[in-house]
């Protein structure tokens, strides 16, 4: 089994059907790179497919392990994101590692009540991000574009705090 | 398990100074933001003073921004260094022996530290 330790770089990854938000770790304290990369499909449809903007991240960064949220049910098109990112690690001989939802939000205890209060958590920790910190969002209205880098975000603080115990 | 450094940290300590690539190429004296891109990307090296205005720029020194380079690089020269300190030691000159002992010194203090207990 792999253990996570503080010497190891990851990248976390929030995968959607068409798009993905990630965050770049080298140990729990140090936040290397983050972003959000499309992929929409369509008149606008990006050329890059999603499996090559996956593997050049690794490729740039060369993680120890890859970090995924688990989903009891997933979507057609993201359960073939996730595919495709396992595939692109397995060639790498990178680790996936999965963590599920109930798992982040018991990491970030107090401020877990929704996925802002985590992003306000996070920018806690990395200030950095606050540049792009989310605003809030009205219930009529569709989730903040960059919340995905957050939720990245948090799953990587997640993974180092599981194994920190 | 430990990881290798990544040949560079520039976008990592760009983005934590929350500056744009375009205001990189501005403050090192780049012709484009495209330059700053290849820098991060790997794709080229930056010339020695541009090197510096990174330094200056984001204030980490140049072998922190390039901690892979340099880890890369300095253990070359402590191969060399090595190899040079067995070529002095087995040198038997007539005379200016205390210059090759003085030299020896230098190159085990500086460059080769573990040197005097593995050989």
């Amino acid at each position: 089994m792999h253990h996570a330790n503080k010497h190891e770089r990851i990248i976390a990854i929030d995968l959607r059907s068409s798009r993905f938000g990630f965050a770049v770790f080298e140990e729990s304290k140090r936040l290397l790179d983050w972003g959000i990369k499309n992929f929409r499909q369509g008149v606008n449809a990006v050329r890059i497919p999603a499996n090559v903007k996956l593997g050049d991240l690794m490729d740039e960064f060369l993680p120890n392990a890859v970090v995924l949220m688990r989903h009891e049910a997933e979507t057609k098109g993201r359960a073939g994101m996730r595919e495709a990112l396992i595939r692109e690690a397995k060639k790498r001989r990178i680790a996936v590692h999965f963590i599920s939802p109930r798992e982040v939000k018991s990491a970030f205890v107090g401020s877990n009540r929704n996925k802002y209060a985590v992003a306000a958590a996070v920018i806690k920790q990395f200030p950095e991000l606050a540049s792009r910190r989310p605003g809030e969002r009205k219930i009529w209205k569709p989730e903040d574009y960059v919340i995905k880098i957050f939720d990245a975000t948090a799953l990587g603080i997640t993974y180092f705090a599981r194994f920190a115990k | 398990m430990t990881f290798p450094k990544l040949d560079n940290y520039l976008r990592a300590y760009r983005k934590k100074s929350g500056l744009s690539q375009a205001e990189m190429a501005y403050l090192v004296g780049c012709k484009s933001r495209a330059q700053i891109s290849q820098y991060e990307r790997r794709n080229s090296v930056p010339t020695l003073p541009t090197a510096l205005a990174l330094q200056v720029a984001l204030d980490v020194p140049v072998a922190e921004l390039y901690a892979g380079k340099y880890d890369s690089i300095s253990k070359q020269v402590r191969e060399r260094a090595e190899r040079l300190a067995v070529e002095l030691r087995e040198k038997k000159p007539k005379r200016g022996k205390s210059l090759i002992v003085y030299r020896l010194q230098w190159l085990v203090e500086h460059c080769i530290p573990h040197f005097q207990k593995t050989t």
